[in-house]
């Protein structure tokens, strides 16, 4: 009885009921999508000179930051600088060194990083998002990114 | 170490061993069939005074985060 009852649920869902269970999604958290996003980020100011890696992005609504690491020839050593830019009601704070060096950006740099940050606005939201910047309309029914999640 | 960031990030990228200005790498991206024109110009627009730059930044540190939240958010809802 059991066996005819086996193979009737082989028939009707397959020989591993388990395997019609549909698992949920990787999720991709908030600091997947600052990966994601510095991906483009670091692309926005030209080539990467080798041996260097890059990061830009956008850590939250108050903070952007640079970061920069590359080997020193002279010594071996790996060698890093970390610039956060925060935005407060009068100016944007450059902070570096951990705070040990601060001041309020002004002029071209001010200028640079606004052009900056609104280039890194457009191709985030078009080529991650999928998202029009303009009108805040999709601009396909599914983000590029869950696509190429679900393609792995 | 040089911060790029006292440059013009739209003189950075060599051409033919030279630096593209400004307007030739706009109107590259500006040809681009993804970009949308009228955004972009306003965006690299060099008219921008401080306090402007300094409120196109705060904004759009706003709206990439609130994006953000949206697609976790979506993500949530729809799985």
């Amino acid at each position: 009885m059991a066996d005819i009852l086996k193979q009737a649920m082989d028939l009707l869902v397959g020989s591993d009921p388990r395997k019609l269970i549909k698992r949920p999604l990787k999720k991709f958290t908030n600091r997947d999508l600052i990966k994601l996003e510095s991906e483009i980020g670091r692309t926005l100011f030209g080539p990467i000179p080798k041996g260097h890696s890059r990061e830009f992005f956008c850590l939250d609504a108050e903070t952007w930051v640079w970061y920069e690491q590359w080997l020193d020839e002279k010594t071996g050593k790996s060698k890093n600088h970390t610039i956060r830019y925060e935005v407060h009601p009068n100016g944007i704070l450059k902070v570096e060194h951990g705070g040990a060096h601060y001041h309020f950006i002004e002029g071209e740099e001010l200028q640079n990083l606004a052009l900056a940050t609104r280039a890194y606005k457009e191709r985030v939201f078009r080529k991650l998002y999928k998202i029009d910047p303009a009108t805040g309309q999709p601009l396909t029914e599914v983000p590029a990114i869950i696509n190429a999640r679900d393609q792995k | 170490m040089v911060n790029k960031l006292s440059q013009n990030p739209y003189d950075q990228q060599p051409t033919d061993g030279q630096f593209a200005t400004s307007s030739e790498l706009i109107a590259d991206y500006n040809h681009t069939p993804e970009t949308d024109v009228t955004t972009l110009e306003h965006a690299v627009s060099p008219e921008l005074s401080d306090k402007e730059a300094i409120a196109h930044i705060a904004l759009d540190g706003t709206e990439v985060t609130a994006r953000r939240a949206q697609f976790m958010h979506d993500q949530t809802t729809t799985s």
